[in-house]
């Protein structure tokens, strides 16, 4: 595994089969931990930077988890590289400013990956195709077990597992959820049931996580809380409320089906017109198109063999700024960009079933 | 309230956004709010600690330091981090009303160790029997302090099958 070849393929929790695929895309577990007495990251030399670098480098690296996997220098790499990480999920937007000895661990097929030296000395991520919590959540502490026979990670009674930012100690776990809710949107009831979200306790975060807007009626639903609550009971919380969400989105679709067929039939032609015709297409076009299609195969209305979930998630990915660029082997500059993505996804629409 | 976009339509969502550490807070109708993507960023550490005014306007204890990374508490009110992991037991006092606002709770009761590897077993009778086992490691080992934890757990995995079937 290698990152100049990392963006011809998407994660293998990209491949949209699951419980709920037609709603939830993915569940993603956070751990995070810092090493005993070690100064926290914000706060560290660069030669303690160095020092914790190299310990949990070589703990990643011994547990098991990573074979045939790779093992990065986050700011050794090109601007480019490291926002190729960013779309893929395995960096923060943080972490991919580079500061200097900021590590990243990625598994064969992304399941696992984890960054060293971010906000937290280590941050652990499992990411699951579709509606997985429990299943991640088992992953993340086998990896964690293995971890915690190699290095001292910093914990006490009272606490928890001790954090840089007071926000994440307790368990250090985010629990989140990327769910897609287009019927919600198109129906106008996506502000209320997002307000009702943050009133109880969960957050509601953008398509590539804090501070980020929602496009392509992508949300994603974490818990806020990690003290106080046991890892199973925060689990469940975001579970229940997903469910929750989900049914809602459900009635919406139920709805929208009876009510505005024709202008949802014309949307969903609209959208594949696009992409099959196009010669340049902005990112924002692309992700709001390409959940129209989503929507549209998950009601039964478009019948195209050549329509699966894993190739919505490529064009998705792979049709970002970092992806297109790495495709093309150069620096892309914006308007050509938009010529290349509306090549790419001509590409992978044209692209028979199972390639 | 109207919204502070239009003017126009009372403002049914009110919330908060925070750019580029500036804290915005908006009150919106929903035709306005459904044209503005949704952004949300859940907390910012130096407001609370600003609107907790026993840690706001009480500065006798900014000077304190943590003795392993050299962080005083006035840096913590600065940067929203702390220093290391002992900076919570020299900082305790000042952080228990934080904690209490940021998570309604300040004491932990996840797990501090690796007793329960099961967790992501839905069948609940499964782990039950894995914690047992475990229990009696721990026990056999003298690991006292984990015997106690994975105890609890056994307690509460048992009330929860109990009301499971009771229902």
């Amino acid at each position: 595994m290698e990152i100049e070849t990392l963006h011809k393929k998407i994660g293998s929790w990209l491949s949209g089969s699951g419980n709920e695929s037609d709603t939830v895309l993915s569940s993603r577990i956070r751990l995070a931990r810092n090493l005993d007495k070690k100064p926290f990251c914000h706060w560290a030399s660069v030669s303690q930077r160095e020092e914790t670098y190299n310990i949990l480098i070589e703990a990643l690296k011994s547990s098991g988890f990573f074979s045939e996997g790779m093992f990065l220098r986050v700011d050794e790499l090109s601007k480019i590289d490291r926002m190729l990480l960013v779309e893929r999920y395995l960096v923060s937007l943080e972490h991919s400013q580079g500061k200097v000895f900021s590590g990243l661990g990625v598994s064969q097929g992304e399941i696992i990956s984890s960054m060293v030296n971010e906000e937290d000395h280590l941050r652990m991520q499992v990411l699951y195709p579709c509606l997985q919590l429990h299943e991640a959540f088992g992953l993340s502490r086998e990896f964690e077990r293995a971890m915690s026979k190699k290095v001292r990670f910093a914990v006490n009674k009272e606490f928890g597992f001790l954090t840089s930012c007071p926000t994440n100690v307790g368990t250090g776990l985010r629990a989140s959820v990327m769910v897609h809710l287009p019927a919600l949107v198109i129906d106008g009831q996506i502000g209320q049931i997002l307000q009702a979200v943050n009133k109880l306790g969960l957050a509601v975060r953008g398509t590539f996580g804090e501070g980020t807007h929602s496009i392509g009626s992508i949300f994603q639903i974490s818990n806020q809380v990690t003290l106080g609550k046991s890892e199973e009971e925060i689990i469940v919380d975001v579970e229940k409320m997903v469910k929750e969400i989900i049914g809602y989105e459900h009635k919406a679709r139920e709805k929208i089906l009876k009510d505005r067929r024709i202008e949802i039939e014309d949307k969903i032609g609209r959208a594949y017109g696009v992409f099959s015709n196009a010669k340049v297409i902005s990112s924002k076009e692309t992700i709001d198109l390409l959940s129209i299609l989503k929507l549209g195969m998950d009601l039964g209305l478009l019948r195209s063999k050549n329509m699966t979930n894993d190739k919505i998630n490529a064009s998705r990915i792979q049709t970002q700024p970092a992806h297109l660029q790495k495709f093309a082997g150069r620096e892309l500059a914006h308007p050509e960009r938009d010529a290349y993505r509306a090549k790419i996804l001509k590409d992978i629409f044209s692209r028979k079933r199972g390639k | 309230m109207l919204c502070d976009a239009c003017h126009k339509f009372e403002a049914t969502i009110h919330y908060t956004e925070i750019v580029g550490g500036k804290v915005i807070k908006l009150n919106l109708c929903e035709k306005c709010f459904k044209k503005k993507e949704f952004v949300n960023t859940p907390f910012n550490i130096s407001e609370l600690l600003a609107g907790l005014t026993q840690i706001g306007k009480d500065v006798s204890g900014n000077a304190a330091k943590c003795g392993n990374c050299g962080m005083s508490f006035l840096d913590f009110k600065k940067k929203g981090k702390l220093g290391c992991s002992e900076c919570y037991s020299v900082f305790r006092a000042q952080l228990l009303p934080l904690l209490k606002t940021i998570h309604k709770s300040s004491h932990h009761i996840g797990f501090i160790d690796q007793s329960d590897l099961y967790i992501g077993e839905k069948n609940d009778n499964v782990r039950l029997e894995a914690l047992k086992k475990r229990l009696s490691e721990a026990v056999k080992s003298e690991e006292f302090e984990e015997a106690a934890l994975i105890r609890d757990r056994i307690k509460e995995l048992k009330k929860k099958i109990e009301t499971k079937d009771g229902n």
